[in-house]
């Protein structure tokens, strides 16, 4: 009897040290991710104002959520900023990549999208901001070299004040993308395109029909982090514009902060970032389950 | 400087009592908690005792550094201020830690509605006592406790006063044959003759968003006094026509083009604008002066200050906004009786003077001295000429109200067109926020 409880007692012990193993990863996944979760998801159900009692208000916040004016212009602002992000950091990160890859110079002509990278979103948002008021630098140039007529407050009126902000966080994270489609390119094994080459494909239809498809792995994850990314924009809008003027150019992420931090409303807070976890999670699974299964 | 002379004698506070939730006077609430607990008791401390201080104002901390010095020398009791750099990060981590016993002992904040939610929480403590005391030592004027008053006791004391001149670049006025002016034609002439010359009147922006509401008070100030009171205190709305006339005023200083660009940068662009002349006029609290000192302009030589005059010419009132920061104890401060004992030599002549001319503005105290010309000039302007004080629409009516307003006025600031659906949306706001308090 004792013999048979120490081999089962061991071979329970043999079955449960893989999780033991993971316990560690699964407490810190447990206490830094879903723990804070469940709690906003606790807190948007209350009239929580960072300090004193969190009453249950029930669903309120998502009501308010619903009839507030400013979330149509919020989700307009930041579906801007996942189309932007999606063509301009990604393509213009391929565009790079492909014309670099092999190229005599590519290191060179590589830099300057690289460079950016290496600095925080603050500082981007801080430069391009001094460029784009309206006495900036960008409107000085213009006026200097007869482009007056192209001059305007790049910062102030809707919806450029957000195509703008694209732009500038796109001079950021365009290095990124070209270091990941630079993996890809290097992972392609030389046969297949030597053997298209061979049969007569060159430039554009041989990026089209043998780079691009072999590239597709590594285009899933670049396309995949842009769109959450884009999804949760909120350093460079809140350093450049704080989402003004008058809330025209805030991200779902901004009016999170805002609501939370500037009005301390946090059981509203909440409640949007309750909703924009919905919404990342939702467009991350089905782009992941559509594009793995094409794949 | 007597103390009945000085114009913060005669602050003109907002009805903050409105709903019933700031009431009482300095006298009421500081006369109570004396009798009960009085300052006393708070001599026997610890010659070593370092108090914790939080504060939002990173310039400042050489100065509160350089304060806790003297009051380590002075009574014994220093403090290691702890900057933080972000208002809103300051501000959250204030929130979590005065619950707790993380509380620091004492921490800056803002006065007024601003104050009110760390009121109702308990997070505060009360210190009517050291009002009581220092206002019989003529040491606070008795009206100033009403931007720190809750249910009639005090609940912080003023970490500093700033009052809201207009601020002008002296040569660029005797350059273009400029004088301070003193009525509204002679203001907006002013103005003519600067655009004339190339250079721009008027100061103002909306980045950052709260400096939108600047140029909004000072509208509704120098209509009437009485109305600025009255809309802040929910009484009048937004869209009554004496607001709509007020507004139209300033619709049509934008539509003269008198001002920057509404996208410059308060603290980044706007000094060096001011020091080399390209902007000749900006209205903004005293403490904004040491944007000018540092581009190397000298207070009284290169620049001065006015008061804005009162867009009705039939207007006697001579009216100025002021603004009082707050410095309060924890309720859970680790050591309440050293805390306010540190408070009680806060509103000292001694650290009133010492601090206000560290950080270049006024002293909050009427005894003190300040050594700064244009700040001195303008104290004995006001106190001369019987000002009447009114406190910042920032902290002189209830949050969401302001916060939502300031947005609502850059609109109208970038599209002047909008003004009316601008002044119906801060109504909408201004309805739901005063019923919902009265729901409370």
């Amino acid at each position: 009897m004792t013999v048979g409880r120490r081999s089962a007692g061991r071979r329970l012990l043999g079955s449960a040290t893989p999780f033991l193993f993971l316990l560690p990863a699964l407490a810190l996944v447990g206490i830094l991710l879903l723990y804070p979760f469940a709690r906003s998801a606790y807190l948007s159900f209350t009239d929580y104002k960072g300090i004193g009692a969190a009453n249950w208000v029930g669903l309120d916040n998502y009501r308010n959520l619903a009839r507030d004016p400013v979330l149509s212009r919020t989700l307009t602002n930041t579906m801007l900023w996942v189309v932007g992000t999606l063509i301009l950091p990604v393509g213009l990160g391929l565009l790079v990549a492909v014309l670099s890859y092999n190229a005599k110079a590519g290191s060179i002509l590589r830099l300057p999208f690289l460079i950016p990278y290496a600095l925080s979103g603050t500082a981007i948002a801080t430069v391009w901001q001094f460029m784009l008021i309206r006495d900036g630098a960008l409107n000085n140039v213009l006026d200097a070299i007869g482009l007056s007529s192209l001059a305007r407050p790049w910062l102030l009126n809707p919806p450029l004040n957000t195509w703008s902000m694209i732009i500038a966080s796109t001079w950021q994270a365009v290095g990124v993308s070209v270091l990941l489609f630079l993996i890809g390119l290097q992972v392609i094994p030389p046969e297949p395109i030597q053997a298209a080459r061979l049969d007569g494909a060159d430039g554009w239809r041989l990026f089209r029909d043998m780079t691009l498809p072999m590239l597709a792995p590594m285009t899933i994850v670049v396309v995949g982090i842009s769109l959450v990314n884009s999804l949760k924009t909120f350093d460079i809008v809140w350093i450049m514009t704080q989402g003004g003027p008058y809330r025209s150019s805030e991200t779902l992420a901004v009016m999170m902060y805002r609501e939370t931090f500037v009005l301390f409303k946090h059981g509203y807070g909440a409640a949007i970032a309750v909703m924009l976890s919905v919404i990342v999670l939702a467009v991350s699974l089905v782009y992941l389950n559509r594009t793995l299964r094409n794949t | 400087m007597s103390y009945s002379s000085d114009p913060r004698s005669r602050i003109h506070a907002p009805r903050l009592d409105r709903r019933q939730l700031l009431k009482g006077t300095a006298a009421a609430g500081a006369g109570a908690a004396a009798a009960s607990m009085g300052l006393g008791h708070l001599t026997d401390v610890s010659a070593q005792t370092q108090l914790s201080f939080y504060h939002d104002k990173s310039p400042w901390q050489d100065f509160f550094v350089q304060l806790g010095a003297s009051a380590q020398e002075a009574i014994g009791i220093g403090w290691e201020p702890t900057p933080y750099s972000d208002t809103t990060s300051y501000q959250a981590a204030l929130l979590a830690a005065l619950p707790t016993d993380q509380a620091p002992d004492m921490f800056t904040w803002w006065s007024g509605y601003r104050l009110e939610d760390l009121y109702t929480q308990g997070a505060l403590l009360d210190i009517s006592d050291i009002w009581t005391q220092a206002i019989a030592d003529g040491n606070m004027p008795e009206s100033l406790a009403a931007a720190f008053t809750f249910d009639g006791a005090q609940f912080a004391l003023p970490s500093n006063v700033s009052y809201w001149p207009v601020f002008y670049n002296k040569r660029v006025f005797d350059d273009n044959g400029l004088s301070v002016p003193t009525t509204w034609d002679e203001f907006v002439g002013a103005a003519d003759t600067l655009k004339a010359a190339g250079i721009t009147p008027f100061g103002a922006t909306q980045v950052g968003r709260w400096p939108a509401f600047i140029w909004f008070e000072e509208m509704i100030l120098r209509s009437d006094p009485q109305l600025y009171l009255d809309l802040t205190a929910g009484v009048v709305q937004y869209t009554d026509d004496a607001v709509v006339a007020a507004m139209e005023v300033w619709k049509g200083l934008i539509e003269n083009e008198y001002f920057t660009s509404f996208d410059v940068d308060m603290n980044v662009d706007i000094p060096p604008m001011f020091a080399n002349g390209e902007l000749a006029m900006y209205p903004i609290g005293t403490w904004y002066q040491s944007n000018f000192i540092d581009n190397g302009m000298v207070p009284g030589e290169d620049y001065d200050m006015f008061v804005m005059p009162n867009i009705n010419p039939d207007l006697d009132a001579k009216s100025i906004i002021f603004e009082a920061g707050a410095l309060g104890i924890a309720a859970n401060a680790p050591n309440p009786d050293e805390s306010k004992q540190m408070g009680a030599w806060w509103v000292s002549t001694e650290a009133t003077t010492e601090f206000a001319n560290l950080i270049g503005d006024a002293p909050s105290n009427p005894n003190a001295v300040s050594d700064n010309q244009a700040v001195k000039s303008l104290i004995d302007m006001l106190s001369a000429d019987g000002y009447t004080l009114y406190q910042r629409y920032w902290e002189a009516s209830p949050v969401p109200i302001v916060e939502g307003a300031v947005d609502y006025l850059a609109q109208f600031m970038l599209n002047p067109g909008d003004l009316m659906s601008v002044l119906e949306s801060i109504q909408q706001l201004a309805d739901q926020t005063w019923a919902e308090r009265e729901g409370q």
